[in-house]
């Protein structure tokens, strides 16, 4: 079922990254496999005669993928506002994947910075997709500085941890019930993204989960299922969890019974 | 002719006075459009090549498309 994001209509609901493949064309098989229609990129330094990422970059033109380009290892607004500036020039598109790193350990998102350019980006016209933490009160000063969809954390990017905050996750959810939320780190297996998907997350963005699993275009095409079958589930509204057990066989002429004495 | 020293990607580099960013770009080699360039962390679009003049001590950053997740 086709769902609407940044002013684009889309099938698929995973991202994926385009970084750590074992090789170029495992790369592009594996984003293939995924049934990805939007793969993030970034931007790097070009040494002058090095020839800049043009075969790179040709690679993934040719998947005819929508672009979303990030502004990884930016540590302040003006970092990540100078570098969307040059991703729109370059790969015209008005979408970006902000990104503005407040701690080197855990790539902790720097939620005051973060603000700061997502409001300056928005006011430029861009589709800010804010990798953030999953803290409410950030994700709503986000919303209000004009942000149409949000991406928190499932975990540190790279950890592959899963959902460590899976309460935190659903308070999202339940109180930004119309805006477009996407899982964005932290996913390392397909049962940690259905998991996203089953409490109404509208999509992942992945990476590392699949780049580095042994075989990336099997996990990819693991990732396509198991995201789809999450929202599935979402959809079709999943039993209330209760603490006593309840018999599903009926218990109503059960043979041998007896009262007991 | 007076030389000016500018750092390029964050090496120090030689460049004749009153140089245009077009011209700096074309001496040092940049020849595809798949790239974009920030003077001191400021973007400049490529409409300005021709009018952005390099300055002393200017910090020229120049970008181009590589993977990312």
């Amino acid at each position: 079922m086709s769902w609407e994001i940044g002013g684009k209509t889309l099938n698929s609901r995973l991202f994926i990254g385009s970084a750590l493949y074992p090789s170029p064309a495992i790369m592009q098989q594996a984003i293939r496999s995924s049934g990805a229609e939007v793969v993030t990129v970034s931007l790097r330094r070009q040494n002058p005669g090095a020839g800049g990422g043009n075969e790179f970059w040709q690679l993934i033109k040719a998947l005819k993928l929508n672009i979303l380009p990030n502004t990884a290892g930016c540590h302040s607004a003006k970092e990540a506002i100078t570098t969307a500036q040059m991703a729109r020039e370059i790969f015209e598109t008005n979408w970006v994947k902000l990104e503005v790193i407040g701690d080197d350990y855990n790539l902790q998102p720097d939620p005051f910075q973060l603000l700061e350019a997502a409001e300056e980006l928005s006011k430029e016209g861009f589709e800010v997709f804010p990798y953030c933490t999953d803290d409410l009160i950030l994700c709503q000063r986000l919303r209000d500085a004009g942000c149409k969809v949000l991406m928190p954390w499932a975990a540190p990017i790279g950890t592959g941890k899963g959902l460590i905050n899976p309460y935190a996750l659903t308070t999202l959810r339940e109180r930004l019930p119309d805006m477009p939320l996407i899982v964005d780190a932290g996913i390392g297996l397909p049962s940690h993204a259905c998991q996203a998907m089953e409490l109404g997350f509208d999509g992942i963005l992945l990476n590392s989960a699949v780049a580095q699993a042994g075989d990336p275009v099997a996990m990819a095409s693991a990732f396509a299922e198991a995201i789809n079958a999450g929202r599935q589930a979402y959809l079709a509204s999943p039993m209330p969890e209760k603490n006593t057990a309840a018999p599903s066989t009926p218990t109503l002429g059960t043979p041998f019974w007896h009262q007991e004495k | 002719m007076t030389m000016i020293t500018i750092t390029l990607n964050g090496e120090p580099r030689s460049l004749a006075e009153n140089c245009q960013l077009s011209a700096a770009l074309t001496e040092w080699g940049y020849e595809a459009k798949t790239y974009a360039v920030a003077v001191n962390e400021t973007f400049v679009p490529r409409s300005q090549y021709d009018q952005h003049t390099i300055r002393e001590g200017d910090r020229v950053d120049v970008v181009s498309p590589l993977e990312g997740g």
